[in-house]
């Protein structure tokens, strides 16, 4: 199903973000969300992740089991790389995790608490928590930040293989993230 | 740390000790008075007599058992309560006015309202709950208040259940604060928790004998039975936190 957005109004105080905005994003495909700071794009994310309400409108589509990558990546200091993935998804073993891992060039730090990580290792810890949980629904928010060159390369490709036919959408400033998806991607600007 | 750091720092611990016994000893020499003050030698002995009586342990025991039941008892519902405080915010409104007036009252009027209401010999355990429920209530809630929002907002897109949040985000978020509050609370229950034995005389407690020693100015009893209660107070409060340091870090390895 698409997540659709009808009328949807969101305003901090006297500051309106959002008037009677409609806007439909399409299922099993990567939406990409452009458009510069004050917009409203993480309003917007976290209106269809349901962290806020909206003042009058309504979301459709958005009833489903999620998946997110937060601005920040609120994971949790005190436990392991593995830890913070069995949080969100308890199926998956030590072992697969670990090999997940190892792809995105997470190696040798499966059971560190990632307190002790650095913050591009953090990052990755919360992309490949949000793509191995199992969601239907999958929120991304400047997914790459304080990643280096070659690293987001990787991650890039790992998360290409990963989305496959699930319901996707990313916010981000960087039009050569959102071209290195291909062309098959529903651009909006807002 | 080396060895010789380690050395240096029982060190540092141990010259202030070793002073203000000499200091001890050296005062109740010039004041040469047994009723008044005794030196830090003849507590020891004392304290060596007491020992030997199989009548001091049961004393010991029976006072420990009911003190540390109430700071128990304290650590569970203040805990608890706690809990519910930051669920309902009806529970928290509810309740401030009588944490407030547990910290403000005087414990003495506790007690004497306790003796009216109850037999003095569960008054220690009562006084000794009363005083550590507001400290193990306000730092357990603070500890739950001061939880990032922005992972309890991530616990919720991602439907991690209450057992897992509670384990993984609250527990370590909330140990600092409840470690604080068993430190503070700790040496407060057996001040208060004697305090109460003492004005109760419940039958077979440390606050009977020490109230005892009063009565016939035995100094030395009075300091000796202190220094047990320093000891015992000290020690329970050594193992404790390390107890929970020790749960706190397999905690997080989990």
């Amino acid at each position: 199903m698409d997540i659709l957005l009808h009328n949807v109004s969101k305003a901090y105080g006297e500051k309106i973000i959002f008037h009677r905005y409609c806007l439909s994003l399409p299922e099993h495909k990567l939406s990409v969300i452009m458009g510069s700071s004050g917009k409203g794009k993480t309003t917007l994310l976290h209106l269809i992740l349901g962290l806020q309400k909206p003042d009058s409108g309504e979301i459709k589509g958005n009833r489903v089991r999620k998946s997110a990558v937060f601005q920040e990546d609120r994971l949790c200091m005190n436990l392991s790389a593995v830890g913070n993935i069995r949080l969100v998804n308890p199926k998956l073993t030590k072992e697969a995790i670990e090999e997940e891992m190892k792809k995105i060039g997470l190696k040798n730090c499966f059971h560190q608490p990632v307190r002790e990580f650095s913050g591009g290792m953090k990052r990755r810890v919360a992309i490949l928590r949000a793509l191995l949980c199992e969601a239907e629904l999958l929120v991304l928010d400047e997914p790459f930040q304080g990643l280096d060159k070659d690293t987001k390369e990787t991650v890039i490709e790992y998360m290409k293989e990963k989305i496959e036919n699930k319901t996707v959408i990313m916010v981000t400033h960087d039009q050569k993230e959102a071209e290195a998806f291909g062309e098959n991607i529903h651009l909006i600007t807002i | 740390m080396d060895v010789k750091e380690k050395k240096n720092r029982r060190l540092s611990y141990l010259w202030p000790v070793i002073f203000w016994l000499l200091l001890w000893h050296i005062v109740s020499i010039i004041i040469d008075s047994k009723l008044i003050l005794v030196s830090p030698l003849t507590v020891v002995g004392h304290l060596f007599v007491f020992i030997k009586e199989a009548e001091f342990w049961s004393t010991v025991l029976s006072s420990f058992v009911k003190i540390i039941g109430g700071f128990l008892l304290a650590l569970l519902t203040g805990s608890m309560w706690a809990a519910l405080s930051a669920k309902y915010k009806g529970i928290k409104q509810l309740l401030w006015p009588v944490i407030l007036a547990i910290k403000t009252v005087p414990v003495a009027s506790f007690i004497i309202l306790a003796l009216f209401w109850f037999s003095s010999q569960n008054l220690s355990v009562f006084i000794s709950f009363l005083m550590v429920f507001p400290i193990i209530y306000t730092n357990v809630l603070k500890g739950i208040e001061e939880t990032d929002e922005k992972l309890v907002e991530m616990a919720e897109v991602f439907q991690i259940s209450s057992i897992n949040k509670i384990r993984s985000l609250y527990i370590p978020q909330i140990m600092p604060y409840f470690r604080a509050g068993c430190s503070i609370s700790l040496g407060l229950c057996w001040k208060s928790g004697i305090a109460a034995e003492v004005i109760g005389m419940p039958a077979g407690s440390m606050g009977e004998r020490l109230q005892q020693a009063k009565v016939y100015w035995e100094t030395a009893d009075v300091l000796a039975w202190t220094v047990v209660i320093v000891i015992i107070s000290l020690v329970f409060e050594l193992l404790f936190l390390k107890i929970l340091d020790k749960i706190t870090a397999w905690w997080e390895r989990m």
